[in-house]
C-alpha cells in the first residue's frame, strides 16, 4: 500500500471507531453491533480487499450509491417520525432518546455519506470506505428492522409481531445497496485484470 | 369447431392495437413543468396551512427564482455531470447549517418571535422542522442527484432549488428578526448562514455556466 492509501486506511478506522464508541456511549449494543461491527468494521475490511487500490469508476457507482443513500435518509426519517431511539432503548439496556439518535443519524452520518458521494465523484480513496460502509450497513443492518427488533421486543414486552419505527422503509435503500456492492466488486475485478496485463506487457 | 373459431376471434381481437413494438417512456418535455409546478403547489399549499406565513413565504420565493431559472437555462440545456460535486457540497453545508438551526431550536425561536404570525393550532414545532425542512428534504436532494447525473429535467429543477434555497433562506435569518417586536436579536442559523450563501451563489454561477451543448428533449 502506498503512504497516501495507509494514511485513507488509517483516517477511516479512526472515523470507525469513533462512531462506534459513541453509538456504545449512546445507544448501547445493538447499534453498536449492526452499524459498528456490521457496517463499519465489515465495510472498511472489504474496502482495504477491493476498491482501495482501485478506486470505482464514478460513472458506474454514483448511481446505486446515491440512490442508496438518498433512500436512507428517507427511512432514517421515518425512523425519526416514529421515534426509533426510544424504542431501541426499550429493547436493550440502553438510554438512547431521539435527540441522541437525530444527531448520531441524522447529522452525523449523513455528513459522512454525503461527503463520500464527494469522493467517489473525485474518485478519493474515501468514496470506497463510505461506498462499503453504506452497502454493508444496508445488508446486515436494515433487514433487522423486520426480524431482529420486532422479534426482540415480543421476547421482552410479549405481545405479537408489529411495527417497529422504520420497517416500511427499511429494505428500500438495500436494493441499490446491493446492486453498489455488485457494481464496486466488477469494477475491482476489471481494472486488477487491466493491471496485471500492463504489469506483464 | 367452435371453440376454435372463438379462439381465432379472441386472439385477433387482443392483438389489434397492443403488439409488442419495443417502446419507451416518452412523455412530452412540458410534463416536467407540469409535474414540478403541480408538487410544489401542493406543497405551497401545505407549507401555507401548516406552518403559516413565513416558511410559507420563503418557500414561495424560492420556488418561483427556481421555476423561472430552471426554464430558462437549465430546462432545455441539463447541467454537466462537473456539476454534482458542487452539489453534493452544498447538500453537506445545508446539514451543517441545519445542525446549527437545530442546536438553537430554530422553530420554538422563530415562533417566540412572530407568535401572531403562526397562531394557536400551528405545529411549526421542531419536530416538524427537522422531519420535513432537514431529513426528508435531504433524502429528495440525493435523489435529486441521481437525476442530475441521467440529465433529467426534474433532477436539474432540484439543483436549483437547492442552490436559490441556500441562498433565500440562509438570508431570511439576518431579514426576519428585523421586523419581530422584541427587537432585532440572534436567531439560529446566523453563524453559518454566509457559507451556505456562498455555497448557492457557487451553485448558481456553475448551473449557468456548464450546461450541456445540445438540447435534450426529453
Amino acid at each position: 500500500m502506498t503512504i497516501r492509501e495507509n494514511v485513507y486506511v488509517l483516517l477511516a478506522a479512526i472515523i470507525g471507531l469513533g462512531f462506534t464508541g459513541h453509538l456504545h456511549l449512546t445507544a448501547d449494543w445493538i447499534p453498536t453491533v449492526v452499524i459498528g461491527l456490521g457496517a463499519l468494521a465489515t465495510g472498511w475490511v472489504l474496502w482495504i480487499r477491493t476498491s482501495l487500490k482501485y478506486p470505482t469508476n464514478p460513472k458506474l457507482l454514483l448511481p446505486p450509491y446515491l440512490l442508496t443513500a438518498a433512500l436512507l435518509m428517507l427511512h432514517i426519517a421515518e425512523e425519526y417520525a416514529f421515534d426509533f431511539g426510544n424504542h431501541i432503548a426499550s429493547i436493550t439496556t440502553g438510554k438512547w432518546t431521539t435527540e441522541e439518535f437525530l444527531w448520531s443519524l441524522g447529522f452525523g452520518f449523513p455528513l459522512i455519506w454525503v461527503f463520500g458521494a464527494y469522493a467517489i465523484a473525485k474518485r478519493n480513496p474515501f468514496g470506497g470506505f463510505a461506498s462499503w460502509f453504506i452497502f454493508c450497513g444496508m445488508l446486515l443492518g436494515e433487514p433487522t428492522h423486520l426480524v431482529l427488533f420486532p422479534v426482540r421486543e415480543i421476547m421482552l414486552h410479549g405481545g405479537g409481531y408489529g411495527y417497529f419505527p422504520g420497517m416500511w422503509t427499511a429494505l428500500a435503500p438495500l436494493v441499490p445497496g446491493v446492486w453498489g456492492i455488485w457494481v464496486i466488486l466488477k469494477d475491482t475485478h476489471h481494472q486488477r485484470r487491466q493491471s496485471v496485463a500492463i504489469e506483464r506487457s | 369447431m367452435i371453440e376454435n373459431k372463438f379462439n381465432v376471434k379472441l386472439h385477433e381481437h387482443l392483438n389489434y392495437f397492443l403488439d409488442d413494438e419495443r417502446l419507451y417512456f416518452n412523455p412530452p418535455a412540458w410534463v416536467n413543468i407540469l409535474a414540478v409546478m403541480s408538487i410544489a403547489g401542493t406543497l405551497l399549499i401545505a407549507v401555507f396551512i401548516y406552518f403559516r406565513a413565513i416558511p410559507g413565504m420563503l418557500l414561495t420565493i424560492n420556488v418561483v427564482i427556481a421555476l423561472v431559472a430552471w426554464y430558462s437555462t437549465t430546462y432545455k440545456r441539463p447541467a454537466k455531470r462537473r456539476v454534482i460535486p458542487v452539489y453534493i457540497l452544498a447538500i453537506i453545508v445545508m446539514l451543517l447549517h441545519s445542525g446549527e438551526l437545530h442546536f438553537g431550536s430554530y422553530a420554538d425561536r422563530l415562533v417566540a418571535l412572530f407568535p401572531n404570525s403562526f397562531g394557536e393550532l400551528v405545529i411549526f414545532t421542531e419536530y416538524w422542522f427537522i422531519l420535513t425542512f432537514v431529513l426528508t428534504p435531504t433524502a429528495f436532494y440525493l435523489l435529486a442527484a441521481v437525476g442530475l447525473f441521467y440529465h433529467n429535467k426534474m433532477g436539474n429543477f432540484m439543483a436549483w432549488w437547492l442552490f436559490i434555497w441556500s441562498i433565500v433562506f440562509p438570508a431570511s435569518h439576518y431579514i426576519l428578526p428585523l421586523f419581530a417586536s422584541n427587537g432585532y436579536g440572534y436567531l439560529p442559523g446566523m453563524i453559518s448562514a454566509p457559507f451556505i450563501i456562498v455555497m448557492g451563489v457557487v451553485g448558481v454561477r456553475i448551473l449557468v455556466t456548464h450546461q450541456l451543448d445540445e438540447e435534450i428533449v426529453l
